[in-house]
């Protein structure tokens, strides 16, 4: 993975992440995109040795987060983006099965970008998958960052 | 009754008596000169008579004209039976001679109520003391006479006041629990009840203090407020607990009431108590058991809360887990019908639309469930609601699901009302959705909404012309999961009415339905007042 990567994919469910991947294939968004399945390989991807917290214009463009995760969970995970300099200004978008409003209050809290309840409906999935990556990926314009 | 004892008078003769006065003292004075004997007379502050031997005055003084209300020109030369009421005047005259023939000196006071006539005939209580006077002119008889009406008078309003204390006392002692003690605080009196109640003989009381009876239960502070409230005069109150001679235990409501010298200092204390035993131990009881209805109430409150938060974890749990693997059901059949659906023969096709409608009603229904379960859970904000625009939005957004059909929906008079904005909202979009989901299969849907005023609270309702129901089965209606429908008549997974239902319940209200088969259905419901929730 030499190019920076564009998408940061947390997920432990090994099918909804295939599911997603299938969705953003078809919308040819997968070609940077690198998952993580828990929340403690997400911080390593992001402030480990070699993170891209370290290496400013290295990070992706988007993250899309499970909020129910192994090891450290999406919260914390959220916690710590939205905490630290470099990091805080990469848009996470929540994508979970969770509708309690608890999680999409403290998500807020937290400093989310967006909150999107996976459908149980492939449909749906695939083109809340797709929009998500559109929107992120091609049309969001992020601020720039130092350097 | 009064009893006439009038002396007799034996008169000393004429105006010029020569021996000493009245009573027969062994010779101090001597013989006394008549004239000094006379202004004697005169000047004595009482009434004299000095009569003879056969009861005629001799002599009477002014005191006698002022008692007798005769001049003493009236008097003198009468019988002295004229001064004794008309009831006694027939005996007098024998007690008059008894006297005479063992005359001795009588002082005041000995034989009581006697009484005098006066010249107007009204009689006055006296005294009167008799002295048998011998001289050479012959015996007579001094009386003095004290008109003791006033005193008498006063004798008796001490005795009706004493008989009033004692019928206090008597009362008092039937009533309470009485002791007096000097300023030491050392006991001088008690009645029965005391003696009763504490079970000590009223010879082991006296001369102690009430460190006898002391339980130890009240903290020193609490005796030295006592004790320096009633020093100063003033009157405590509270309740004591003793102890009897048995070691048993007794409460008592207690009254001390200092008594004090001039110098405002008390000189006794007086205090009244009652037996409030009964009435503490049931006080104590009272507090025990609320004690143990309050230690059931929080392990009952911790209880819930546990229950309540594993609750919460299980509807957390059951968004989110059970979910993921309908997504896969569902994503990988879309996913072998996209990737391989031509190598596939059209039944095999239809098996995995069929798995992926499963996967997609499963997920519905898990939505429901939670949202119901929510329902209990989230509290209860209550707000004025305007329900016309509530119904106006529900029906505009529940517009597409009747696009193309003819819907005449006739929407009369919708009273405010105070509830959750949302829950009450959700039971509008619910009951309207049903009406149009029902009518679908009518040429010409019709559905009335409206309020109406019925026994002092406002009924909603939503009416329709629809397929209606067997009004057999309207039990079930409010269930969760319950259908009077089958799936492929109309879709849905029961739990809107039941949804309804816990809204309106918790709103303190009540809904119910009635319709007919092929007929339509009518659904209303009452909201409670805050103040019946």
């Amino acid at each position: 993975m030499s190019e920076a990567m564009e998408l940061l994919v947390v997920e432990d469910n090994a099918q909804d992440l295939e599911l997603m991947v299938r969705a953003l294939r078809k919308a040819n968004l997968t070609n940077r995109m690198q998952s993580a399945r828990d929340g403690a390989e997400a911080l390593e991807l992001i402030f480990g040795e070699d993170g891209f917290a370290g290496k400013a214009g290295t990070g992706p463009k988007v993250i899309l987060l499970d909020l129910k995760l192994p090891k450290v969970d999406g919260l914390e995970v959220l916690k710590r983006l939205k905490a630290d300099e470099r990091t805080r200004n990469i848009p996470v978008v929540v994508l979970t099965s969770s509708k309690e409003q608890q999680d999409v209050v403290e998500s807020y809290r937290l400093g989310v970008n967006s909150y999107i309840v996976k459908p149980v409906s492939f449909e749906r999935f695939a083109s809340a998958v797709e929009e998500l990556g559109l929107y992120w990926l091609l049309l969001n314009q992020p601020p720039k960052i130092d350097g | 009754m009064p009893r006439q004892t009038h002396g007799a008078n034996p008169p000393i003769g004429g105006e010029t008596s020569t021996r000493g006065p009245a009573r027969p003292t062994e010779g101090e004075e001597g013989t006394l000169p008549p004239k000094i004997f006379r202004l004697l007379i005169e000047a004595t502050p009482s009434a004299v008579v000095l009569a003879n031997r056969e009861g005629r005055v001799v002599l009477a003084n002014p005191e006698a004209e002022k008692l007798f209300g005769y001049a003493r020109e009236e008097l003198v030369g009468q019988t002295v039976d004229m001064l004794v009421p008309e009831r006694f005047r027939a005996v007098h005259p024998s007690y008059r001679t008894a006297y005479s023939t063992r005359p001795e000196a009588r002082p005041m006071g000995k034989g009581r109520d006697l009484f005098a006539r006066r010249k107007d005939g009204s009689e006055v209580p006296v005294e009167i003391g008799l002295n048998p006077i011998e001289t050479p002119e012959g015996s007579f008889i001094l009386s003095v006479i004290i008109d003791i009406s006033e005193r008498k008078a006063a004798d008796e309003r001490q005795k009706a006041t004493l008989r009033e204390l004692n019928d206090l006392r008597t009362a008092l002692d039937e009533h309470a629990i009485v002791a007096m003690t000097d300023a030491q605080g050392t006991i001088v009196y008690v009645n029965d009840k005391f003696c009763e109640i504490s079970k000590y003989g009223r010879e082991e009381l006296l001369g102690q203090d009430h460190r006898l009876i002391n339980s130890g239960h009240h903290p020193k502070e609490f005796m030295r407020d006592l004790w320096q409230t009633i020093g100063r005069g003033e009157v405590w109150k509270g309740e004591i607990k003793n102890r009897a001679k048995d070691d048993s235990y007794y409460w008592v409501d207690t009254t001390i009431v200092p008594f004090l010298k001039d110098d405002g200092k008390p000189h006794h204390y007086v205090a009244v108590r009652a037996d409030i035993t009964e009435r503490k131990r049931v006080e104590e009881q009272v507090l025990e058991l609320n004690a143990e209805l309050e230690r059931r109430v929080a392990e009952r409150t911790a209880e819930l809360e546990a229950a309540n938060r594993e609750l919460e974890a299980f509807s957390y749990s059951v968004s989110h887990d059970l979910r993921a693997p309908l997504r896969a059901v569902d994503g990988f059949s879309q996913a072998v019908l996209d990737d391989f659906g031509a190598l596939l023969p059209e039944e095999g096709r239809h098996y995995l639309q069929t798995i992926r409608a499963g996967a997609q009603r499963m997920g519905q229904l898990i939505d429901d469930l939670l949202t119901f379960a929510r329902l209990s859970r989230l509290p209860l904000t209550r707000q004025p609601i305007d329900t016309d625009s509530v119904v106006r939005q529900a029906l505009a957004e529940l517009a597409p699901h009747s696009d193309g059909r003819s819907v005449d929906l006739r929407i009369g008079d919708l009273a405010p009302c105070e509830g959750d904005p949302g829950l009450i909202r959700q039971v509008w979009v619910n009951l309207l959705s049903n009406a149009l989901k029902y009518t679908r299969q009518r040429e010409a849907a019709v559905i009335d909404i409206g309020s109406r005023a019925e026994d002092g609270e406002t009924v909603y309702y939503v009416t329709d012309n629809g397929t209606g129901f067997d009004m057999r089965y309207s039990d079930k209606l409010f269930g969760v999961f319950q259908r009077l429908h089958r799936a492929e008549e109309f879709e849905g997974t029961g739990v809107g009415l039941a949804i309804a239902q816990r809204v309106i319940h918790r709103h303190r209200g009540r809904i119910w339905a009635e319709a007919e088969l092929g007929q339509g259905a009518t659904f209303q419901f009452t909201l409670g007042t805050e103040e019946n929730q």
